[in-house]
């Protein structure tokens, strides 16, 4: 058993992840549940490439970068402590470049 | 300062995230939520689109600036702003609409690869797919690139037919060779990061007001949050730029007499924008860069860092903006800034900070360039303490005198100012010339207090 999910980056956030938009990730079932702050530190250590202050910021993503869990805003559904299911779908929007 | 007072100042923070579980829409009930705006308010799908195109269309509705059937410029970035300003303009034109806008709308794109020192083959490339997608909305497009700015051809033509583009006619964007050069020369000798970054603003401004001007449209629509706004604003004060806050913060920006630049996204956050994209499943058709650098990206940071705990900030920062601008009518709009075409703040009088400034800025020097400006220095009494003022207009070339306080701040960073755009040269000398002649007729000029 795992756990399968699709994580996409935009707005600018996709050159932090080696300019890569779409990422289908699979993680091990573990002990303890997959939270979006898990996905976070796996993130770090899996995709981020150089300079993940970035992305990340005080055990968080960096202010001005939108999360979305199947669409919704993630403040709907608790954010860090979210427990991803299934085939969630998690979209990562940086919002840092003016416009 | 009393403790419990500024405790009531405080804004309302955001709640405990587990409390927004389960939330309702605000409007209908509807159980499926998916944005929280403002503070605390959940919104369904349906309702929050509505509340987009309200809160869009009441913008111009209030103001009353365009009239029915007017000709508006509509600066196209490619970035989100624009695309979700581009579909709430379609939108509410469209037959279908309940209150109507009632202009016509014609598109500008300003190929700025330039400041983002892409190759010419990467800005064909993006031209290319920004264009293809402007030009999908049946609207009729204009392309320029920045470096047309620099151009010495009259404003009227910029080198560039005023004519629509079509689809395979946008590579002369990337023919103007020499203009590119100096552009990349100008930006080459600005040595802060800041500045430069405030040049590309200005010059971009200039740029837009010399094509509206071309073709004798006089409102430009600009996508600009109240996200950037917030941050624009913090950090133009910081730059010496608070005497055009109204300008830079209002629906409809009056600082160039001939072309009016309107807001009409001003009441989004980049929250809400990014939203309405994906609820409407636009993209975005273009991002380039990974946001400011220099003071402005200093202040992004700080402005959206308070931004995550307190959802109003970028609210709050717009309004107070909008409260301590000084208003259009109390400024004198004969002399205008020959870089920002912003009136001029610098006519301020013998006690002025200004006026203190530059002359430390002189006293500082020391007494050994004073024979430089020796025609005003001679009447100097010589005490060293302003008190006969003369030292606060020598020193300052021409080129200088005719800018605001601000790009005269900017332009101390940039090492050759003969590097600016030929236009700003000879908008230098119209300032000066135009000071000149007030001064030589003004005891012959009745005040309108006399005239009473
Ligand atoms: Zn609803
Ligand atoms: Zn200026």
């Amino acid at each position: 058993m795992s756990l399968n999910l699709k994580l996409e980056f935009s707005g600018g956030a996709e050159l932090l992840v080696n300019k890569v938009k779409n990422h289908d990730i699979t993680l091990p079932i573990s002990s303890k549940l997959w939270t979006l702050r898990g996905l976070l530190d796996w993130i770090k250590d899996n995709l981020l490439a150089e300079r993940p202050e970035l992305f990340i910021q005080g055990g968080s993503v960096r202010p001005g970068i939108l999360v979305l869990v199947n669409d919704a805003d993630w403040e709907l559904l608790g954010e860090l402590e979210y427990e991803l299911q299934d085939n969630d779908h998690i979209v990562f929007i940086s919002t840092l470049h003016g416009g | 300062m009393c403790s419990i007072q500024e405790g009531e100042l405080l804004q309302p923070k955001r709640q405990p995230s587990s409390s927004l579980r389960d939330r309702k829409c605000m409007k209908c009930s509807n159980e499926e939520t998916v944005v929280i705006i403002r503070i605390n308010d959940a919104f369904c799908k349906d309702c929050f689109l509505q509340y987009c195109t309200h809160k869009f269309r009441s913008a111009f509705g209030k103001s009353r600036l365009i009239r029915d059937k007017e000709q508006v410029l509509v600066a196209h970035s490619g970035g989100p702003a624009s695309c979700a300003m581009l579909h709430l303009i379609q939108e509410g034109t469209s037959r279908r609409a309940h209150k109507k806008l009632r202009f016509s709308s014609v598109l500008v794109f300003i190929d700025d690869g330039v400041f983002h020192g892409l190759t010419l083959v990467e800005r064909k490339a993006r031209n290319a797919q920004v264009l293809k997608q402007l030009i999908s909305s049946g609207l009729d497009v204009h392309a320029y690139a920045i470096e047309q700015v620099m151009s010495t051809t009259s404003s009227a033509s910029l080198g560039l037919p005023v004519q629509a583009v079509s689809a395979d006619s946008f590579e002369i964007l990337c023919s103007f060779d020499s203009e590119c050069k100096q552009l990349e020369a100008l930006l080459a000798a600005t040595t802060s990061d800041t500045s430069r970054q405030s040049l590309q603003h200005v010059l971009r401004q200039r740029l837009l007001i010399q094509v509206a001007n071309g073709m004798g449209i006089n409102k430009v629509l600009l996508g600009n949050s109240t996200t950037s706004l917030a941050v624009q604003m913090m950090s133009n004060v910081a730059q010496g730029r608070g005497a055009h806050l109204l300008y830079d913060m209002s629906f409809a920006d009056l600082r160039s007499t001939s072309v009016t630049f309107v807001r009409p996204m001003r009441e989004f956050t980049t929250h809400e924008i990014e939203h309405y994209l994906l609820l409407n499943q636009l993209g975005t058709i273009d991002v380039i860069s990974t946001g400011p650098k220099g003071l402005e990206g200093l202040t992004s940071d700080f402005v959206l860092g308070l931004q995550a705990d307190f959802p109003n900030t970028v609210s709050t920062i717009m309004r107070t903006g909008e409260k301590i601008g000084v208003s259009h009518s109390e400024i004198d709009i004969d002399l205008c800034c020959s870089l920002c075409q912003a009136p001029l703040d610098t006519d301020v009088g013998p006690s002025s900070a200004l006026a203190a400034t530059q002359f430390s800025e002189v006293v500082s020097r020391g007494n050994r360039q004073s024979s430089r400006c020796s025609s005003e220095a001679t009447e100097c009494c010589g005490q060293g303490d302003g008190s006969c003022q003369s030292s606060t207009r020598c020193e300052l070339p021409d080129l200088r005198r005719s800018l605001c306080y601000g790009c005269r701040l900017m332009c101390k960073d940039l090492k050759d100012t003969s590097l600016l755009p030929a236009s700003v040269q000879s908008n230098a000398l119209q300032v000066k010339n135009r000071a000149e002649m007030r001064a030589s007729i003004q005891n012959f000029l009745i005040e309108d207090d006399d005239a009473k």
